[in-house]
């Protein structure tokens, strides 16, 4: 008779022989029942193998909690009939329900978080309710309506949270990343967006884009209609400080040194306007104060611009430029060449290009060469 | 509100699954307690028809992670949903094995420490495998990965758990264990 030398290690890999320890499948456990008989000599490993499966698979002694379970229960019960008594006394409520839309590819998630939380960052209020939550993917772009007709554009890379109970206790939402806001006008009830960094936007009708993203130094707010107000509250919600922005102004915040600057956007004096047809592309910027900027009302449209599936850069480095075509194509690119990070550039790419025309166009500029990998793009200067 | 019976027994009978998952994730009892009920109240809110779902203790799993992940993600705001799912506590304590009395307590705590060894991926993986008895099919979608991936998960765990007991260790669990 040959023998095998088994190891333990045979047995507790062996998906067939788990299935039995965990007494799953009749068919497994009778096949080693029997392979035991006829193996005795491996019946030490055998067992070595199975004690160790059943003693990691502990499942007679697992806690059980029935006064836990009990008061969960109770909680939800009564969760529950408050929600069907509200719905009860407002009749109305369905016909009001959010409706939404978004790409079909779009990550939506209902938000299973009390909005709570997040309240008592932002202010203090017994506000207590589920929050929408909608993620878009870098290399998405997605639009929401909320229940009070105010329409909200979503760049790539943004999350964006809502209340479920929004509008019935006041306007508020949180945002991460980009967003172009069309807010409803409500003088009764103020539109709050939320940012980060204790930051809060507050607006009573109009249009406005706002810029936040985690990996990004600085928070940019640009108001196109109406009036906004830009503010940093302490922990204690007390503001700190506060900027009212006028149509066709920029507030941008750095979050480390903490300080907000100010840029307008006007149209270009005549001779200005001359020059800029002689090179289009060439920014027009002229420091009146070391909080105030002024700049080409041009640029003011090209800040909106990515909702209409538009990517532009203005005058940025290429390392700058490279984060937000990720963003923008949902795929890592890592520019290999330091001083290659820093040469600068200005375009607008309109026709939804793919990422390697860009490049491709980048490279007549400056020699550059990129090689795929894996769902990664590595870029080099060209040899 | 036809489904009450039902949703009420779908609720007794996973509520220690899901509260033990939620402890392995954090240890803030009255979170984890919240989020089931969230969880639960969506459910019965929109009248989700739980009969259609195949694997329903994993669907159970993920929505109670789901929600846990967004709870702390609000409750630590500034740390990226990335680097908290990296953080994941899965960890093996003795209160797990405390019935298996007919090991001696350094022994099991020596299995323990084995166990909290491996990576944190094995550690879940063989958490779902083995205390959960989900399929690898399951154990994937919760883990938000590959069926692959979850299978390695397992086997490597159970390998590199092999190499990390001594054999003479092992040997004395199996003469405890067939008395």
């Amino acid at each position: 008779m040959k023998t095998i030398k088994y190891e333990i290690v045979d047995f507790i890999l062996n998906e067939s022989f788990q299935r039995y320890v965990l007494n799953k499948n009749q068919e497994d456990i009778t096949y080693w029942e029997e392979w035991l008989t006829e193996n005795q000599e491996a019946a030490t490993i055998f067992h070595e193998a199975k004690s160790l499966i059943s003693f990691i698979s502990a499942r007679k002694t697992f806690p059980k909690h029935r006064s836990v379970s009990d008061e969960v229960f109770e909680k939800l019960l009564s969760q529950i009939e408050i929600e069907e008594n509200n719905e009860e006394n407002i009749p109305q409520r369905r016909s009001i329900s959010p409706f939404w839309y978004v790409a079909a590819s779009v990550i939506i998630m209902l938000g299973l978080s009390f909005f709570f939380n997040l309240s008592s960052l932002f202010y203090t209020g017994s506000l207590s309710s589920q929050n929408l939550e909608v993620i878009v993917p870098k290399g998405q772009r997605s639009q929401v309506l909320l229940p009070d007709g105010t329409q909200v554009w979503l760049n790539a890379g943004t999350i964006f949270k809502y209340p479920s109970n929004f509008l019935k206790n006041g306007r508020e939402v949180f945002l991460e990343g980009e967003a172009f806001f069309k807010v409803t006008h409500n003088a009764r009830m103020p539109f709050l967006v939320h940012i980060k960094n204790n930051l809060t936007i507050k607006v009573l009708g109009t249009e406005f884009n706002v810029k936040c993203y985690n990996d990004e130094r600085s928070v940019e707010t640009t108001l196109i209609k109406g009036s906004v107000v830009f503010s940093q509250t302490d922990k204690h919600n007390n503001v700190i400080k506060e900027v009212h922005l006028a149509p066709k102004e920029k507030v941008t915040y750095d979050k480390v040194i903490q300080n907000m600057t100010i840029t307008k956007f006007e149209i270009p004096a005549p001779s200005s306007l001359a020059a800029s047809t002689n090179s289009a592309l060439t920014v027009v910027k002229t420091k009146t104060t070391d909080n105030e900027k002024v700049e080409n009302s041009d640029q003011l449209e090209e800040l909106t611009s990515w909702k209409d599936d538009a990517l532009v850069f203005d005058d940025e480095t290429f390392g700058d430029i490279s984060i937000k075509m990720e963003r923008w194509f949902g795929i890592p690119i890592t520019i290999k060449d330091e001083n290659l990070k820093q040469v600068r550039f200005t375009g607008k790419f309109v026709n939804k290009e793919t990422v390697y025309q860009i490049l491709d166009i980048i490279n007549r500029s400056e020699p550059i060469q990129y090689t795929k990998k894996k769902n990664e793009i590595i870029i080099s200067r060209h040899k | 509100m036809d489904n009450t019976q039902l949703y009420t027994s779908i609720f007794k009978y996973h509520f220690d699954t899901l509260y033990n998952y939620g402890l392995k994730m954090t240890n803030d009892q009255e979170l984890v307690k919240d989020c089931i009920q969230e969880l639960f109240f969506r459910i019965w809110k929109n009248e989700i028809d739980l009969a259609q779902i195949s694997y329903l203790k994993s669907y159970l799993i993920i929505g109670l992670r789901r929600q846990i992940l967004n709870m702390l993600e609000l409750k630590f705001y500034h740390v990226d949903k990335i680097k908290l799912e990296d953080h994941f506590l899965i960890e093996f304590s003795a209160e797990d094995y405390f019935i298996q009395n007919q090991f001696e307590e350094d022994q099991r705590n020596s299995v323990i420490h084995a166990l909290n060894q491996l990576t944190i991926k094995q550690r879940e993986a063989i958490y779902l495998r083995y205390f959960e008895e989900l399929e690898y099919a399951e154990i994937a979608e919760v883990m938000n990965i590959n069926l692959q991936s979850a299978k390695n998960n397992v086997h490597r765990g159970l390998g590199s758990l092999r190499e990390l007991l001594t054999l003479s260790l092992l040997s004395v669990f199996l003469e405890k264990s067939l008395c």
